[in-house]
């Protein structure tokens, strides 16, 4: 056989295969499955999986698909779907998130939802879990750990590295910290911190930077945190004076999709106490219920100084605290 | 001549319109809503220049393109400078090892993409394998994450391409041109010089181009090693996708600036090449001369130790895929593990890409080449011009904002393709058209155009030449060109992360979410990534065996 | 040839490219059945007027009649034309025997009528025994003749040759044009030779087209073109050459009133009558 004969077998075989794979729904033409529910998940398989599996054994039948991406990734799809909606659910996110998009959620009255401490009006995000986002030194770069976030700008703090922030803008995570820091120290701490920063819009460049070293210090979820230094990471935790950093995350509804009864369910289950024991043993979070104690190796937070920014606040003047960061950044 | 009669006359004209047509459509279209979108103010409903002018006046959108535009320039020249001399001497002289340099070449060409920045990192980050002790040898390192490392990156994965086309270039040249100099009495050096490295300008023009427009687009690497630098692909890429819902105009403008920037490279390039002939008659390769021994020796050295550091990340990858990795830390003991997850959980993906990109590659190799011809044995006044901006733009344009077009584009009856395979399928083959385009082109200059003629002449319709005559010379240089092409749509990442579902996750896929994600699975990504580099490396290394083609694909 | 020889006219053809005029206001009548050679140094139209009437090339203005009929706007591969390149242009994938039977297959030729066709032809040009050779593997005299075996099995209307001989040493080349005279006066096939070469156009023509700058300066007869030309720039390119008539010896000399001229003429013209054109430059007066 001559080579160029050879060659167009196995361009054709390989075709062949290709189409031989099992061929997903494809929207516009096949039968809505009722046995189906599709999760966009802003969170790893660590954090969905255990509660996603025990799910599938209640209900065997059910075809859950899941997929994953940052956040950002996440509401970009789903806003560019919106004329045909492919997701259900979407898991992850701050409230403010669910606020700024709350166009692409549908309400939800969950019969749990008096266990949580934190309450979306607009019911559209339902809680699920609190994380604490600590500050976090690497103890490679510095030699003490500071007892305040004030410290961490002193000189002494400063000539050991800069510390690393993700932007407002555009993550949850790093609004979060922003305004909570605002909250408890005002705007001059912030412009003072900017001076040491490096700023990402990646909120995982900063904690692998704050991991690495390639930082001083960084802000990092608690479970990630006891993740690391669990596996060996130089890494301390400020347990800073002016209070600690909180951020809710949960799930919301998405309006328009093709299960809506599927995902309903579903998030009823999310709230339930047994998908919550789940989240303290297996997933290893800090549930949203009152009921709940925290998981292992996770700070107990009774006695603990928290900072509680405005909700107001924060959700109606976004725009006016982004552009004031913004405006910080400038200066600099 | 009616238009009819010049239908009939030059068929080709139909298959320029027609070509015309679809890439209008598949490529301009989608992408016409950023246009408009980059115009809209805040408010969404007044027209204004303002996202545009920030790019200039606001310190978070001007460092970006700064940065970009300096990294371009600086990977640019690095690359040429280490690349060019290597690719030189090993076109021009007897050095040993020269088929393997050449495959090692077009391996580097087809790496998986920001796994690089991620293993020098691993290597020379702060707290690197490498760094303590460098620091303990008294060396004043500090890491290797910022702005220099983007450039060392993307230097080392440059090298590749900038290799083969410059040995390429070289190679190719008529050997007399050089001996006419030095009749002349020129010394051999000087007609190197004078000869030599103005008449390889072209290809190398076009290397420095393409380099330059790469790194330009790349976002993979500065995320991973830039540090706190910022570049344009990475910004564009958080304002399209921030949490916070932000107006999409100023990711838009700065995907025009990109657009802009890549179109002036390009325009340059052409200026400079503009007005010259680089006419050359024969097809006979050069000769390679012999090279005193400390010579030799000297240049297989700095080869050696080139593709060495090329390949490190490759290495490190490989060797980290058989630790035990917790939360994102390596450790021992050595294990099968990772492997172990891959054949349970990863083994769809692995189909899924050779799938996806075998069927793209097909699309993008038989519509190149119909490009190419238009191209190459035609020149319409305004189609060409037309189909050549066409070809281009998707080059042109990061992998996440065409993504984004599709989505807007195909997501609404009667053409509804997102989350299938389809818009998969047409992200890559819009994106790979035009490196098959230019890998035909390639093909087809060595093809005499008397040998179509002499088809004609004898009464072969030009469907029947290209079937009996054109496509059967270009077959070789199409099949390392598809070959290539096959290869980075299977290392593709930027659009694929906005269009995959569930049952169409690909390698790559896996490979960044295990690496980016918090949960500590870079274990997976590893071994996942050293089956991806198997499955372009070996392939690839077969049909460099069988299709030795002179011409450079890439 | 079923068929008898073809007229082959041109009138008031005009092509420019990229605004260089290559031909301006050309009109020629070829003589059917004939030798016709259009001389003229490089840059003077020929190829682009050749080219032109083989469909390679559409006139801007101007008319095409091969047989009576308008071919002006017909794509080449619908004119019955055969077309020999300076480079030969062999198909290098395809063997000896496949590049000329590759237009009859064309025409749904096959099987055993495929074969005798091509074989003749390839007895005709004297490469009975090349049919399987791959042309990288033939010398430029034998690929000169395979692009003619491949040109004429068609029993085209009209063959072309543009600068044939160019490539071949002098030797060759005046051994190739005499072949190719032979084969053109054996079947009667109107040709249209281009060269800038006054030797081989004075001895092979029976027309000579002369051209300068686009135009066509002066037509007709060897003879008519070379004792009266028409212009200056005519008598330059053809100052040099004269013409002997005689009779071919069994050797191969020339027998010129009664005196006996060693040229070297080709063994299958013995006997006859030919005139040959003899540049001055070759004549070496020897003492007795």
């Amino acid at each position: 056989m001559t080579p160029p004969r050879r060659a167009w077998i196995v361009v054709a075989l390989v075709f062949l295969v290709g189409c031989a794979r099992p061929e997903p729904t494809k929207g516009s033409k096949a039968a809505r499955p009722s046995a189906g529910l599709t999760i966009y998940a802003a969170q790893g398989g660590e954090v969905t999986d255990p509660v996603v599996d025990a799910y599938r054994v209640r209900n065997p039948g059910l075809v859950i698909q899941i997929i994953r991406g940052g956040m950002g990734e996440m509401l970009s799809r789903i806003r560019a779907e919106r004329e045909q909606p492919i997701g259900d659910l979407l898991w992850g996110g701050s409230p403010e998130m669910y606020a700024i998009n709350d166009d692409l959620f549908a309400k939800a009255e969950l019969p749990e939802a008096g266990h949580f401490r934190q309450r979306d009006p607009s019911g559209k995000w339902h809680p699920y879990s609190i994380n604490v986002i600590y500050l976090v030194v690497n103890t490679t770069r510095v030699r003490r750990v500071p007892v305040s976030y004030q410290e961490m700008l002193s000189p002494e703090f400063r000539a050991q590295g800069p510390i690393a922030l993700s932007n407002p803008t555009v993550s949850g995570t790093a609004y979060t910290i922003v305004t909570s820091l605002v909250t408890a120290l005002g705007w001059p701490f912030i412009d003072s911190m900017l001076g040491n920063a490096w700023l990402t819009d990646s909120s995982d460049s900063m904690f692998k930077w704050t991991k690495d070293g390639e930082t001083a210090a960084g802000f990092l979820f608690e479970a990630s945190l006891r993740d690391y230094v669990a596996s060996g990471a130089p890494l301390q935790p400020v347990l800073a004076s002016e209070g600690l950093i909180m951020q809710s995350d949960g799930a919301g509804l998405i309006s328009g999709g093709p299960h809506p009864e599927n995902a309903l369910a579903f998030l009823e289950y999310m709230s339930s106490a047994e998908a919550h024991e789940i989240v303290r043993t297996r997933v290893g979070r800090r549930s949203a219920r009152d009921d709940v104690a925290p998981a292992k190796g996770l700070l107990d937070l009774a006695g603990q100084k928290l900072i509680r920014p405005d909700p107001l606040w924060v959700g109606r003047d976004r725009k006016i605290i982004l552009a004031r960061f913004d405006e910080a950044r400038e200066r600099l | 001549m009616t238009f009819a009669e010049r239908l009939r006359r030059d068929p080709w004209l139909l298959v320029a319109m027609t070509l015309g047509v679809v890439l209008l459509l598949l490529v301009l279209v989608p992408q016409l809503w950023i246009v408009r979108s980059s115009l809209l103010a805040a408010d969404g409903q007044s027209f204004t220049l303002d996202n545009f002018l920030r790019y200039l006046t606001a310190v978070r959108y001007r460092t970006a393109l700064l940065n970009s535009v300096a990294l371009a320039i600086i990977t640019t020249l690095l690359a040429m400078v280490v690349a060019v001399p290597l690719a030189f001497f090993h076109a021009r002289y007897r050095l040993p090892g020269h088929d393997m340099v050449l495959t090692l070449a077009t391996l580097a060409t087809a790496s998986p993409p920001f796994l690089g920045a991620y293993a020098w990192i691993m290597l020379l980050g702060f707290n690197g394998i490498l760094s303590p002790s460098l620091r303990a040898l008294g060396l004043p390192w500090h890491s290797i994450v910022g702005f220099h490392g983007i450039v060392w990156v993307g230097v080392w994965g440059a090298f590749g391409l900038a290799f083969l086309f410059a040995h390429d270039s070289f190679a190719s040249l008529d050997p007399d041109l050089e001996e006419a100099a030095e009749s002349t009495g020129a010394s051999r050096w000087r007609a190197h010089l004078d000869i030599a490295l103005p008449l390889a300008a072209p290809g190398l023009l076009t290397a420095a181009y393409l380099v330059l427009t790469g790194v330009l687009a790349d976002f993979g690497t500065p995320r991973i090693i830039g540090g706190p630098v910022s570049v344009l692909p990475v910004l564009l890429y958080h304002e399209f996708l921030s949490e916070g819902g932000v107006n999409p105009g100023m990711a838009s403008a700065g995907s025009l600036i990109s657009i802009g920037l890549a179109t002036g490279t390009l325009m340059l390039q052409r200026l400079i090449l503009a007005g010259r002939s680089y006419v050359m008659s024969g097809t006979r390769r050069v000769a390679p001369r012999e090279l005193p021994r400390w010579a030799t020796v000297v240049v297989t050295g700095v080869t050696a130790l080139a593709f060495l550091i090329v390949f490190v990340p490759h290495l490190v990858i490989a060797f980290s895929s058989f630790l035990s990795w917790r939360a994102d830390i390596p450790g021992l003991p050595f294990t099968f593990d990772n492997y172990r997850a891959l054949a349970l959980r990863s083994s769809a993906p692995v189909f899924v890409s050779y799938a996806l990109s075998a069927i793209s590659t097909l699309i993008a190799v038989v519509v190149g080449t119909l490009l190419a011809y238009v191209a190459v044995r035609r020149s319409y006044t305004l189609l060409s011009p037309a189909l050549q901006a066409l070809t281009m733009i998707p080059y042109l344009i990061p992998g996440t904002v065409l993504a984004i077009g599709l989505i807007v584009v195909f997501n609404r009856e009667p053409i509804r393709l997102t989350g299938t395979w389809m818009i998969l399928v047409l992200a890559y083959f819009i994106r790979k058209v035009p490196y098959a385009t230019k890998s035909a082109e390639a093909s087809l200059y060595q093809v005499h155009e008397n040998l179509e003629e002499a088809a004609l002449s004898v009464g072969a319709t030009p469907a029947q030449v290209l079937r009996d005559v054109t496509s059967r010379l270009i077959l070789p240089g199409l099949v390392s060109g598809a070959t290539l092409t096959f290869l980075m749509t299977l290392t593709e990442l930027s659009s694929t992360l906005m269009l995959y579902g569930a049952a169409t996750t690909t390698m790559s896929i896996v490979i960044y979410q295990a690496a980016m994600g918090m949960g500590g699975q870079f274990g997976l990504a590893a071994s996942t990534a050293v089956v991806m580099m198997v499955s372009v490396y070996v392939p690839l290394y077969l049909v460099r065996k069988r299709f030795p083609s002179t011409g450079v694909a890439a | 040839m079923s068929r008898g020889p073809v007229a082959v006219r041109v009138e008031g053809l005009r092509k420019s490219f990229r605004g260089d005029p290559a031909l301006l206001e050309v009109s020629l009548d070829f003589t059917p059945g004939g030798f016709n050679t259009l001389l003229g140094p490089s840059g003077c139209g020929k190829t682009t007027l050749l080219r032109s009437i083989a469909g390679f090339v559409t006139p801007e203005a101007g008319r095409i009649f091969i047989g009576g009929e308008d071919v002006t706007h017909r794509p080449p591969w619908t004119r019955r034309i055969g077309f020999v390149f300076q480079s030969y242009a062999l198909w290098p994938h395809m063997n000896v025997f496949e590049n000329v039977a590759y237009g009859l297959r064309l025409r749904k030729v096959a099987g055993t009528e495929l074969e005798r066709r091509v074989r003749a032809m390839l007895e005709t040009v004297g490469l009975a025994s090349f049919h399987d050779r791959s042309p990288g593997a033939l010398s430029g005299g034998q690929q000169q003749r395979v692009a003619l075996a491949r040109a004429l099995v068609l029993e085209p209307d009209v063959l072309l040759l543009d600068e044939p001989l160019a490539n071949l040493d002098a030797r060759l080349r005046v051994e190739m044009r005499q072949e190719i005279r032979r084969l053109q006066k054996e079947l009667q096939i109107t040709t249209i030779f281009v060269t800038h070469d006054q030797e081989e156009a004075l001895e092979l023509s029976d027309l000579v087209a002369v051209m300068s700058h686009g135009r066509v300066e002066q037509v007709g007869s060897p003879e008519e073109v070379y004792a009266k030309p028409a212009s200056a720039d005519v008598a330059a390119l053809l100052g040099g050459a004269r013409f002997l008539v005689g009779v071919v010896s069994e050797e191969g000399d020339l027998i010129v009133d009664g005196a006996r001229l060693p040229l070297g003429l080709s063994r299958d013209l013995r006997g006859q009558r030919v005139r040959v054109a003899v540049s001055p430059r070759r004549v070496v007066v020897v003492a007795d």
